[in-house]
């Protein structure tokens, strides 16, 4: 999966590009474990250039939200484009996850809790 | 009709990006609003996943067979394999009041579809057909 990792403001920022199914499910998983695994650390997925997310990667970050929950570290997914937030009002998983129109609201928020 | 197409994929899933490209190159010439194309894009992805995973439990070695027509009045899209038939009876719709990490494929589908049905084919396979409407509405 074609993705770019980025420290900004002290926050991880993961940014994938293209579509999130089920080919690119682990990857992601694994690149999202790697960081809200440790306690304290802080992850934003910006979702900007990402074109799909299908229910696979729906359950990469509810996996990912009750991860960092568990470990004490902070998930948050920021700036669906288009159609492509959709799927997390018609899954209504909207309600659990954290979910900002923009990467800067999304560090802000968690650079406050 | 306005067009129409058919491919054929193996049951591999870095061959669903093949299949929306597929649909896409199709849907976005003919003036398809985005939502649309998505809607599509999106069920047809849950479709193959659902395919590869659970009717052909993960053998990379089966072939799906896909199909599209382009009317005036709606998209119509048709998947044919030839795994083990989807348990319609057994299917219970996902309960979405508490945030789960899968089952939700076949709700997907019924959401963003106007129309769903699952037929089995002369030669022993399972069809597939979704119908999507006001394509070239931005709804």
């Amino acid at each position: 999966m074609d993705h770019e990792v980025r420290e900004q403001d002290g926050v991880t920022v993961l940014a994938p590009r293209g579509p999130i199914d089920v080919s690119h499910a682990l990857e992601l998983r694994d690149l999202i474990a790697g960081t809200i695994e440790r306690a304290g650390s802080r992850l934003v997925v910006d979702l900007t250039d990402v074109t799909l997310i299908d229910s696979s990667g729906v359950g990469i970050f509810v996996t990912a939200h009750r991860q960092a929950d568990a470990a004490g570290a902070q998930f948050a997914l920021a700036h669906p484009v288009g159609p492509v937030g959709r799927v997390f009002e018609m899954t209504r998983t909207n309600k659990l996850l954290r979910i900002y129109p923009s990467v800067e609201d999304a560090i802000a928020a968690l650079r406050g809790a | 009709m306005i067009s129409s197409d058919t491919l054929t994929i193996p049951s591999r899933t870095t061959a669903i990006d093949d299949a929306r490209r597929w649909v896409s190159g199709h849907l976005e010439p003919a003036g398809a609003s985005t939502a649309a194309t998505w809607a599509v894009e999106m069920a047809l992805t849950e479709a193959l996943a659902n395919v590869m995973a659970h009717g052909y439990g993960g053998d990379e070695s089966r072939s799906i067979h896909l199909s599209l027509q382009v009317h005036a009045d709606r998209l119509e899209l048709e998947i044919v394999d030839f795994g083990e038939p989807f348990d319609e009876a057994a299917y219970t719709a996902p309960d979405l009041s508490e945030a789960r990490a899968g089952g939700y494929g076949v709700h997907l589908i019924r959401e963003l579809m106007d129309e769903v049905e699952r037929t089995a084919t002369p030669d022993g396979g399972t069809r597939l057909r979704l119908v999507k409407r006001g394509w070239k509405e931005d709804a």
